[in-house]
């Protein structure tokens, strides 16, 4: 190994400072260029390990402006929040390295339908050539990475874990990023009950061998869906919530599962797909879409079925409440005299 | 972060680093070359599409990204040489890869063209060019920041079928 590890670790300590927060990778950068007065710089070496909210408060003070002012403000507000929670702490305790990670995706929300998947693209026959002749294999210069002999990985969040979910945040549909299926504009809502039509189980699945050693996933098993018929009107509210309860609501968990699975399924043969890509296994890929082509179908309709149920939600809301008329109690006879 | 916050970082950095040196297991179907430079590759794919991104948004960090090509250039294009021969070794592979290297190439501009790019991640990357091209320790900070973000490159799992 060529290189200098004290180096290295300083300079991807710089790294770990811009991960800390743009302020801190400007102060760092400040520090280094020599902008600021010496002055300063002494004032705020003399209070940089102090966990004293007031030495921070006397800094800015004197440096409104100062190079370190966006930190001075951030170690006030952690220092003074963590006072306030445990105000028996002794102000010397050592703050915690804190580091932006990347936010986790949004859940769906419960009554949205998945979307499903898009069908993966078939494999053209013919593949385009190589544009290009290739040189000739020139000496390649190897890249110095040797693994450490024992190297006990470190508790919290390393670097290598920021790194990566700095890396992971740039993909396309990874963290931060906007979903890449999303889904397809949705019908405009109508009060008009849709019918909803009943899915039926799920064919015997069949597995379908490619090449050696291949064979497609199962696809899942389905739910048939029960109908929502909604009355002319309900005796009560307490009538319409128990309809919600006994009738809607497992029709619309059936239709969100049956959907899900769907959608689960294609993004398997998606998966599938995505690792045939360069496998030089043409028929693979080819039965990899056939399938998928098939199964978005069915996919299609679990999403319509859901989608449709969800929309009769506010029908469900619309139907009225009239009082239901009292049974009739016979008149009272008289006894005749 | 304070300095004395930064220097005690400097001793994580120095066991992160540690374990980024520890490497992670190579597909069983390429050799560690391969991966390597296939890491490498996707690395500077990566790094060019954030620093486009990041060009648009404001922050200037074309220069770093384009001095870290620069001082690492006969790393970039060994290991771009070296997939290209990977995809096109002789006569017969040749003509099972044909066009599999645009298709690899296409692949990685799927996935990094539409990563959600802020001024955030903009200053940490930029922070990221100018540390490695920075280093001057013939490619060992390169690396290990290459293996760090791309711990397992597009190539593996385009090349290495699950087993079922």
């Amino acid at each position: 190994m060529s290189g200098k590890p004290g180096t290295v670790a300083v300079a991807l300590g710089a790294i770990m400072l811009a991960l800390a927060g743009p302020g801190a990778a400007m102060a760092q950068a400040v520090v280094s260029t020599g902008v600021g007065t010496p002055f300063e710089l002494a004032f705020w070496q003399s209070i940089d390990s102090s966990n004293d909210p007031s030495l921070y408060e006397s800094y800015l003070t004197r440096f409104p402006n100062g190079t370190f002012g966006e930190i001075a403000r951030a170690k006030i507000i952690t220092l003074r929040g963590r006072m306030a929670q445990n105000p028996t702490s002794s102000p010397t305790a050592s703050p915690a390295l804190t580091v932006p990670v990347a936010p986790a995706a949004p859940s769906a929300a419960t009554v949205a339908p998945v979307a499903p998947p898009t069908v993966p693209a078939p494999v053209p026959a013919a593949l385009p050539a190589v544009p290009a002749a290739l040189p000739a294999a020139p000496p390649v210069v190897a890249v110095a990475v040797e693994p450490a002999a024992a190297a006990a990985p470190p508790s919290g969040n390393t670097l290598g874990q920021l790194l990566a979910a700095l890396a992971n945040s740039q993909t396309t549909g990874g963290a931060g990023a906007p979903n890449a299926a999303s889904a397809p504009a949705s019908a405009p809502a109508s009060a008009v009950v849709q019918p909803v039509a009943m899915v039926s189980p799920a064919a015997p699945v069949a597995l379908h061998p490619t090449t050696a050693g291949f064979v497609l996933p199962p696809q899942p098993a389905l739910s048939p869906v029960p109908q929502v018929a909604l009355p002319p009107s309900f005796c009560s509210a307490e009538a319409r919530n128990a309809f919600h309860d006994t009738v809607y609501a497992p029709s619309v968990n059936t239709a969100r599962q049956n959907n899900e699975a769907a959608a689960d399924y294609l993004r398997r043969l998606q998966a599938l797909y995505d690792q045939y890509q360069l496998s030089h296994d043409p028929d693979t890929m080819n039965a990899i879409v056939g399938a998928a082509r098939t199964y978005g179908q069915v996919a299609q309709t679990t999403f319509a079925m859901q989608a449709a149920l969800v929309r009769q939600f506010p029908a469900l809301m619309a139907v009225p409440v009239v009082p239901c008329a009292q049974p009739t109690q016979p008149p009272a006879t008289t006894l005749a005299k | 972060m304070s300095l004395g916050q930064m220097r005690r970082g400097v001793g994580l950095v120095a066991a992160a680093l540690a374990l980024i040196l520890a490497g992670t297991a190579d597909a069983a179907c390429i050799e560690a070359p391969v991966v390597g430079a296939a890491r490498l590759h996707e690395f500077e794919m990566l790094m060019m599409d954030v620093s486009l991104r990041c060009t648009r948004i404001g922050v200037a960090m074309q220069p770093h990204y384009d001095s870290m090509i620069g001082v690492h250039r006969s790393l970039f294009d060994g290991a771009a040489q070296r997939l290209q021969r990977f995809f096109a070794t002789d006569a017969v592979a040749d003509a099972h890869h044909r066009g599999l290297y645009d298709r690899y190439a296409t692949m990685i501009a799927n996935r990094y063209g539409g990563g959600n790019t802020s001024l955030d991640t903009c200053h940490v990357f930029d922070a990221v060019a100018v540390e490695v091209a920075r280093a001057g320790d013939g490619g060992r900070m390169l690396g290990a920041v290459a293996q760090a973000m791309i711990a397992h490159p597009l190539l593996e799992a385009a090349t290495c079928p699950a087993k079922p």
